[in-house]
This record gives structure tokens, sequence and C-alpha cells, in this order.
């Protein structure tokens, strides 16, 4: 089998587990115990009868449980999500905003922990044994070990409250909401924005840096006693070169797999910095939907970032397959 | 250095009550002001002012008759009368028999128009700064003046400074109109959660009270009309109680429980979670894994599709959506942890399964007529065992790390209080966040106790896998 034989075996694993994940979604909100809608339609709050059971019928609650599931599938895969219960309003409308606040924070810090993640394990795997070899591994080990909403807790504590030096929170000025305070220049409006990224960014990052390193330390150990490396350096290459170029692009494949793991656990991270800094992604929303008992709110949420983690692996599986000429697409 | 912390943690929250006298989540009984400061901030330089708790009544309940020696009465009479006395067989609702009677009849005594009669007690008070509040208590009953026409006894509870400011905290007038003839309590509206009490959030001035060290007293005045010829006070559970500024090792959250004792009770859940859905997790994933192995073919494959499709799915959105429907306690937290953390087991176990179905040793079993179970479970098993101690003890700290997420996000047993919830109510308290004696000490505990964990993991790896110990 080629590579396009592969990346159609991945395409169709990729979309089973999307079923798998939506059915999934529906069973357990199938099993929640109690009446979630009390809020909407409460019984009590309606005048006849009629009304009450149009109110449950706008949310589907009396359909039997296959027309259930197959407005359900139509609602995920349509991206349309149904009505919350909380607002009552569409879920999607504002699902595009919190997904792309997310993607934005994760992305960033992703980018920016490979960045400088990979960096502190070249260089200490190069000086092994040194003193930046040992504080970076300790580092690394420790980080790994914190919670992230501590850290993000700490930043805010130091950095917001003591120091006053980036807001606490949100994704721009709240007084931009008043009408007419909105900034008209365009650099403004994106010098604010990474200003209150900052923080949570830098959160995240102090997390995911230990593991990048961590990884990138131990292949590189293994290249830099491999015989070619000897060679470059015999050829008077500079330390640099022989470092970036001729040993980390080999030493960079277990690197990739660890991304695409690690997207699902920066997607989590994010959502817990999120409630911390009140930054409006999809991670404020599981806390107010949970605090709302807002089940559609959270199965839409839910499916989404499943579908991201999914959609994150199947890249890595495709860059992997392009990157390593050696894999055997089985 | 790792046993060294987790054998600390582990005394700690087996010794959690007897360590600590409180109770982490307790409501019914105050046992600090809100926001108080560590006791310990008080060493620190600008910080000379904070006061602790202190109560300088000693038996405000009356229980026995020398309660009385500790109080002071005076009167502007100059006869026998109002004469104060212990009663030992009445007294208010709420402590019990015991309380304290001040008679005045009037054909006793040579003065005329209104008398007064004081009750205090002097104290010193050792603090140059004032308490963070005070709550004080009385209960009152008059009887012999409901028939006259208008009120006829005025109760007044005030605190004196020794320089003569005098404070009058609350005030009750008895007979005629006004209610008499029951006990009569201070009430606040609103507080219903602790017992009726005079408050200094609510009294007038109440911020001014106790501003530096000295003698204070406090007590209650009592006036009897001119119109009173006869009259009994009954007084019972005068009380106050000062909440300082500073209290405990840590402090207090917002609403005055103990911040340390959250803490130390803290690690009890931890370990009770960490450990049992560690545990669990390696059960689910030692079966499947070694199943999937032995069994083979369908079996195989069937379980690993399954454990992929666990391993995509993201796991702490699907660990909140889980304990967010089957409801927020303690139990269901340890099952939802546990069954989300067994792919990367399961599929270890297989492969070495895998392998080792492949040795001699397997195969001889085979030839002696062993059954599957047999053979899995004697020869196989043994040879797996190391994996599962050491995963044991590396799963531990991602359930610890699991239920503390899951406790900051909300979801949290509300009859529990863990690290995780701690730092889920200072996150949502106003003025919590920068409290930083309540949010680094749980943190700083979640990351301690999963290090130990993660080391005592390497170290279990090194002993068990002697293989492993060329590579590192």
């Amino acid at each position: 089998m080629g590579l396009r034989g592969y990346i159609i075996k991945r395409i169709l694993y990729s979309i089973l587990l999307v079923f798998l994940v939506i059915t999934l979604n529906f069973i357990i909100f199938m099993l929640m115990p109690g009446n979630p809608l009390m809020r909407l339609a409460n019984p009590a709050r309606f005048k006849t009868t009629e009304q009450y059971e149009d109110q449950l019928r706008r949310f589907g609650l009396l359909d039997p449980i296959e027309v259930k599931y197959a407005k359900y599938v139509n609602n995920m895969l349509t991206l349309q999500f149904g009505y919350s219960y909380f607002s009552g309003s569409l879920i999607s409308n504002e699902m595009s905003t919190r997904l792309l606040n997310t993607l934005v924070l994760s992305i960033s810090c992703e980018v920016i922990s490979i960045i400088i993640g990979i960096i502190i394990g070249v260089i200490a795997a190069h000086k092994r044994g040194g003193f930046f070899d040992s504080v970076s591994v300790l580092f690394s080990v420790i980080t790994n070990a914190l919670p992230v909403f501590w850290v993000g807790m700490l930043l805010l504590l130091v950095f917001s409250f003591n120091l006053h030096l980036f807001p606490s929170g949100f994704t721009y000025p709240p007084q931009w909401a008043l009408p007419g305070r909105w900034p008209t220049n365009f650099l403004v409006e994106i010098q604010f924005r990474l200003w209150h990224l900052f923080l949570p960014v830098t959160t995240l990052v102090i997390i995911l840096i230990g593991s990048y390193a961590l990884i990138t330390r131990a292949s590189m150990l293994e290249i830099l006693s491999e015989d070619y490396l000897v060679t470059a350096r015999a050829k008077g290459l500079s330390q640099r070169k022989i470092l970036f170029k001729h040993a980390f692009k080999n030493a960079s494949l277990p690197l990739i797999t660890q991304i695409a793991i690690a997207f699902g656990f920066t997607l989590s991270g994010a959502i817990v910095t999120e409630t911390v800094f009140s930054y409006p992604g999809l991670g404020l929303w599981i806390w107010t939907a949970i605090e709302y008992v807002d089940y559609p709110a959270l199965q839409a949420i839910f499916f989404i970032i499943a579908l991201c983690v999914i959609i994150a692996n199947f890249l890595a599986d495709l860059v992997y397959g392009m990157v390593d000429p050696r894999i055997k697409y089985e | 250095m790792g046993l060294a912390i987790l054998i600390f943690f582990a005394i700690v929250a087996v010794t959690a009550p007897w360590l600590t006298p409180y109770d982490p989540l307790s409501m019914s009984e105050r046992i600090a002001a809100d926001y108080t400061y560590p006791t310990w901030f008080k060493y620190l330089p600008g910080n000379e002012k904070l006061s602790e708790n202190f109560q300088p009544i000693k038996d405000p309940s009356f229980t026995t008759e020398n309660a009385l020696q500790e109080w002071t009465f005076t009167t502007n009479s100059s006869g026998q009368s109002p004469a104060v006395r212990y009663i030992s067989n009445v007294g208010s609702p709420t402590s019990g028999p015991g309380c304290v009677s001040i008679s005045f009849n009037r054909t006793q005594t040579e003065a005329t128009g209104g008398i007064k009669a004081l009750l205090t007690k002097e104290f010193y008070y050792p603090y140059q700064g004032p308490p963070k509040r005070f709550l004080g208590k009385i209960y009152v009953r008059t009887t012999g003046v409901e028939d006259l026409p208008t009120w006829g006894v005025e109760v007044k509870v005030s605190i004196e400074e020794t320089e003569g400011q005098r404070y009058y905290l609350w005030s009750v007038k008895q007979g005629g109109n006004y209610t008499s003839e029951v006990w009569i309590t201070p009430s606040i509206t609103g507080t219903s959660v602790y017992p009726p009490l005079i408050d200094s959030y609510t009294v007038d001035r109440g911020g001014e009270m106790f501003s530096k060290q000295g003698n204070y007293r406090y007590g209650v005045e009592v006036l009897f009309t001119q119109d009173v010829q006869q009259a009994t006070v009954n007084i019972d559970d005068l009380d106050i109680k000062l909440y300082g500024t500073a209290f405990g090792f840590l402090g207090t959250d917002d609403i005055g429980r103990d911040i340390f004792t959250q803490l130390l009770y803290g690690a009890r859940i931890s370990f009770i979670v960490g450990l049992l859905a560690a545990f669990l997790s390696v059960t689910i994933g030692l079966f499947l894994g070694l199943f999937s192995g032995y069994l083979g073919r369908i079996v195989d494959e069937l379980l690993m599709r399954f454990t992929d499709m666990f391993l995509v799915l993201p796991e702490l959105p699907l660990l909140l959506v889980l304990i967010a429907v089957l409801g927020p306690t303690i139990w269901n937290q340890v099952i939802t942890i546990g069954f989300l953390g067994w792919m990367g087991f399961a599929r270890m176990v297989r492969s070495q399964v895998l392998s080792l179905k492949e040795r001699p040793f397997v195969e001889a079993g085979k030839a002696l007529g062993g059954g599957k179970l047999h053979i899995i479970s004697r020869h196989i098993l043994p040879n797996v065992m190391n994996l599962v101690y050491v995963t044991l003890a590396m799963s531990v700290p991602y359930a610890i790390m699991s239920e503390a997420y899951v406790s900051f996000l909300g979801l949290y047993d509300p009859t529990i209080m863990t690290w995780g919830r701690m730092l889920h109510e200072a996150l949502i308290r106003p003025f919590g966040v920068e409290k930083w004696w309540w949010i680094v000490p749980p943190g700083l505990c979640i990351a301690a106790i999963s290090t130990s964990f993660i080391l005592i993991g390497y170290a279990l790896d090194e002993i068990l896998n002697p293989k492993l110990r060329e590579r590192r």
C-alpha cells in the first residue's frame, strides 16, 4: 500500500472515530438522570399543558429515541448543535468565536513551547551532564507535575494583582464592549489582544516546555553518538549546524508523535487555563455549562474538542507518513 | 526522596483529625473571622497590629456558681436591692440550666426614680490592632413587669474602654407592650447559619472598638424605671468572642474556615482517589492487555480498536462530561478517572504478553495440558507483575491530578474538601486569588505528592527491570 492508500485508510478511520464519539456522546447524555430542562421548561411556569409541550418539542424532548438520535447526529454533523438549555439560543452562534479563541490560545502555546522546548532539549543533549542539562531536566520534571491552573493562578497573583503588568482576564479590555469604544486602529486592537493573551499563553507554555525538552533531549542523545555526526564534525562544520541541521532532523520524528498526543493535553490545559483567566473560549464555556447544567452545550463542546483532537491526530499521522520514508503503510 | 515525601503525606492524611481540632467544612460554629492572615505573619515587620482570637469570658453560659465570680456587680442604689445571685435550675433555651438573676424590690431600697444595675467583666485586650470581627451574645428574660402601662426594664449590652468611651451594642426594653416573660436574644436578619448574635459588622461603629491594647469592660446595664416595684431579670449566655485578624498556620478562607485544616484533610482525599483510581485503571488495563495479547486474533483486534478509540478521546472533557452527568460524588470521580486511564497500560501489557507467549516455558505449560486461564494466571501474569507495580506508582499522580482538575472546574463532592476545590473556591471568591497563603499550599501539595509517586515509579522501574539500568 502506498502513501495514498495510507491516507485513505487514516481518513476512513478518523471518520469512524467521529461517529463513535458522536454516539458515545449521545449515550452519555441519554443516561443522565433528572430533568435538566427545569429552567426553560418548568411545568409550573406554563399556563397550559400545550405551551409546556410546545417548549419540550422545541428542544426535541418528546421525540422517540431513534428520531432524537437522527436529529442529534444531524445537528453535530452540520455543526448546528441545537439550542442551549440555559439561554435558549442556538449553540452554533457562540461556538465559532469560542472555538477561535481556544484555538488561538492553544496553537500559539503549542508553537511557542515546541520552539523553546526543542532549543532547550538540543542544548541540554549537547552539554550532557552539565549544569544547563541538569537544571533543564529538573525544571521539566517539576513543571510536569504542576497543575496548570495553579501556575495560572500564581501568575495572576504576581503579574496581575501585585505588579499590575497584565490584565487579569478576557481577550480585550471590557470597556471596548460599550458602544463606540471599539478601537478603530487595527494595530491597537492586535496589541491589546496580545497583551491579554500573554498570561494564559505563558501559563501553558511553562507546563508544555518540559515534555518537549525531555523528548528532544532523549532522541538527540541517541542520535548524537551516530557515526555521520562524527563525519560532520570532521568536515569542520559549525557546532550549531551539526546540532540543528544534521542531528535534529533525524531526532525530530518522536517529537511529531508527541505533538499530536500533546495536542489533546494542550486543549485540556487550555480549558483549565481559560477558567483561571476568564478567557472566553471553550473551557470557560464548559465551566458555565456545568454550572447551569446546560447539557446540549456540554455535548457540543465535547464533540468539537474531540473533533479537534481527531483532526490533529490525523494530521500527525499524515506528516509522519510524509516525513519518514522508512514508515511502512500497514 | 520520593518515599520520604510520600510517607510524610501518608502520615498527614491518616493523622489529620489529631493534627487539627477543626472540621474542614463545618459551618455550625464560627472558629475565626473571614480572610484572616496566618498567625506567623505577626512576626514579620509591619504586621505588629495583627490580633488573634480572644475569648475573655470563661464560662459564658453560667454552668456553675463560680461563673459569677468573674463578673463585677455595681449599682447606683444604696439599699440591698437590686441584688445579683446565681440560679442553677433556670437557663436559656440553648445552654441548659444555670443563669444569673438580678432581682429588684423597691421596698428594700432607699433610692427613688430609675435604678441602674451593672454587671460587667473587666479584661485586658492584649493586641495592638482591632479584631477583624467580634460577636457578642446574650439571653435576657424579665419577669414581673408585664402588667405595667409601659416598659419597665431596659437591658443594654455595652463595651467600655477604661478611659471612658462607652459603646452600646444592643438594647431591649421589656414590660408593658414590649415582650417579657420569655427569653429574648439579639438576632441578625439574614444570617440564620449562626446562632443569634451581636455582630460587630452590623453594630454601629463596630470597627472602632478594641482599637488598641488596654482594659475593657464588657457587660450589661439593667435599668429599672420608677414604675417598677418588683422585677427579676435573668441573664444567660453573656459572652463576647473577639475574632482576630490572624488565625492558625495558614489563616482562613472567605467564610472563616481554617485553611490549614482543609489542606490536611485534602491529603486524605488525594490518597483515596489517587490509589483507588490507579488501582482500578491498572486492573482494567492488566486484564484487557492479558486477554488481548494471549488470545490474539479477533479478540485482540476488537480490544485494540476499542483501546485506540479511548486513546483518541480527549480525557479531561470526557471526564468532565461524565462526572457532570453522573453527579459529582467522590466515588464517581474515582470510577470515571479509573475507567479513563487504562489504555496505555493495556497496550504495554499486550506487547509484553505477545513476546512472553512465544517463550519456551509457556509452550511447556501448553504441552503439559494447561488451559488458557491457567497459563495466563500462572505463567504470564507473574511475568508482567513488574510492569504492574511500576504503572501503579505512575498512574497515581495522573489520578490525583485528574481529581484536582475536575474539582477545580467545580465538579467536586460538596461534602468533601479537596485541594482542587480549595483552588476553585479561591478563584471564584472575591479577592481569593490575592491571598497567596490560600492558593500556594494546595498547589505545592499536589505537585509534591505527584512528584513523589513519579520518583517512586522511576525507582521501582530501576529495581524491578534491571535491564533498563544500562540504558539510563
